[in-house]
């Protein structure tokens, strides 16, 4: 590339143009850069409570994996979302053209209950893992 | 093989933590006795994913060029500007002038009515205020795809990018992509664009020899083929899905959505005949599993190709490749790609 260019690719802190683009793209890929750093904390919490099976360190352990667990909340919802776009070739919760989707209907239509049940899928999955976080801060509050 | 592994390890801890943290809270009230399994496992997905994610995040870090010096709104005043009928917009443009090696805001006035787009408006600009400034159009009506740019920080194409409604206290902002390396003012260079979208050879295939002669008739298409790769050839090559990519913005190498969401339109043609070498070409860490799913692409994207869905649909056909026992490797020789 000729040094009169200006080319700014490759610098970490671009990540956060993402934020004036798309703020639900950011939270995904910010809290997961997060969750990476902070795995490495969690796990060593959770293997030093394993192993010594001190009260201070369960209580730190269920904080951890709470943590973790809001975090991964964006990352996992991304993962269900591909379920509906892989058995629906993109028609359930991706963003094609319009004029083509009419057209597809034309051509193969498909059922709108199949669709809906399937982009209701991911939201479905996600109020199940909060509900799950509700009784693991449940724990955490036995514990403490 | 060793791509195998770190697909295997990124997919699995992701995949991994979320499952082993669910089954150890239900575990933990239902077979208490075992949970103390799954919070080892998720011990162990956290430790992978740690690795994997220090991989990616080491893949690229480049220090931050002194180049990028904004400097301060300079406001140019124009006798021009109330030209024409209708309400002063300013528009602020971020210009990189090369020559001094920084980018420089300045800001003109124009009239705008209600069918005014941006490139209209820089057109003004540059015809009666500033004939220095650098844009590239063509078409003027979304289908050339040249005029990509920054307009409030969304890759947006200028033509097709209404003034007024842009304008937000009375101020448009516009600036170069970045994802591309910028040339001057708003121009930036497709170079390594073209480059990408070449090297997923953006063609059919085909064993024509039949068709050419007479013999084997011609390549025959239903409405159903059609309707599987057909909004994904809608693209224009304007390279808003790339300038809006987390991942081409820290990762320059990344293939990038656009000629990712080719390999899939190619793929999923009943007229080509590369087959499975397709998807052997971008099976890689900077092909397909570099997506991280953000989707930003398919937000930005103006033709509705929806990039972000293809590259998914792309790792479902190699994992179901995977996960066929009848799926020969060697099929993926003479594949070229990225
Ligand atoms: S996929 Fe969409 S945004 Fe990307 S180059 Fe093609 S038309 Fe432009
Ligand atoms: S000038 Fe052709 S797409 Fe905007």
């Amino acid at each position: 590339m000729a040094e009169e260019y200006l080319d700014i690719r490759g610098r970490r802190r671009n990540l956060l143009r993402l934020a004036r683009i798309n703020l639900t793209s950011f939270l995904h890929l910010f809290f997961y850069r997060i969750v990476i750093l902070f795995s490495i904390i969690a796990a060593a919490i959770i293997i030093a409570s394993m192993v010594s099976g001190g009260q201070f360190l369960d209580i730190l352990a269920y904080a951890s994996i709470a943590i973790v667990w809001l975090l991964v909340t964006p990352q996992l919802f991304g993962t269900f979302k591909v379920l509906p776009i892989v058995l629906t070739n993109g028609e359930a919760m991706g963003r094609l053209n319009s004029s083509f989707l009419k057209f597809k209907e034309s051509v193969m239509p498909t059922s709108p209950a199949y669709k809906s049940i399937l982009a209701a899928f991911p939201y479905m999955a996600i109020i199940v893992w909060i509900a799950l976080l509700a009784l693991l801060l449940a724990m955490l509050a036995v514990a403490l | 093989m060793t791509n195998r592994i770190w697909v295997f390890m990124t997919y699995g801890s992701i995949v991994g933590i979320p499952a082993m943290a669910s089954l150890f809270v239900l575990a933990h009230y239902l077979f208490p006795g075992i949970a103390y399994v799954f919070e080892a496992l998720l011990a162990l997905a956290l430790i992978t994913n740690f690795i994997t994610g220090m991989r990616e995040i080491y893949i690229v870090s480049k220090p931050i060029p002194d180049k990028l010096v904004v400097e301060p709104v300079s406001h140019v005043p124009a006798e021009a500007t109330q030209r024409g009928q209708g309400k002063a917009v300013n528009i602020v443009i971020s210009r990189f002038n090369p020559d001094r090696g920084i980018i420089e805001k300045k800001e003109y006035s124009v009239a705008a009515d209600k069918y005014t787009s941006v490139l209209s408006a820089l057109i003004k600009v540059k015809n009666y205020q500033d004939n220095t400034l650098s844009i590239r159009y063509s078409c003027g009506m979304g289908i050339c795809g040249s005029c990509g740019m920054n307009v409030n920080g969304r890759p947006s194409l200028a033509c097709e990018t209404n003034l007024l409604k842009s304008a937000e206290n009375g101020k448009v902002e516009v600036s170069p992509m970045l994802a591309h390396p910028v040339m001057k003012d708003l121009v930036t260079n497709f170079d390594d664009f073209f480059e990408k979208h070449k090297a997923v050879s953006p063609h059919i295939y085909k064993e024509d020899a039949g068709e050419k002669y007479g013999h084997g008739g011609i390549s025959r298409q239903s409405r159903e083929d059609l309707v599987k790769f057909l909004p994904f050839s809608y693209c224009i090559m304007c390279g808003l899905c790339l300038d809006a990519c987390p991942v081409e913005n820290t990762n320059p190498n990344f293939a990038g959505p656009q000629a990712l969401s080719q390999v899939y339109r190619y793929a999923e043609d009943s007229r080509d005949g590369k087959g499975e070498k397709r998807i052997e070409m971008v099976n890689s860490k900077d092909g397909i599993w570099g997506c991280e799913f953000a989707g930003a692409c398919s937000e930005v994207c103006p033709k509705g190709v929806d990039p972000a869905s293809a590259i998914q649909l792309l790792k479902a056909k190699k994992i179901g490749q995977m996960l066929d026992p009848n799926y020969c490797q060697g099929e993926k020789s003479g594949a070229d790609g990225i």
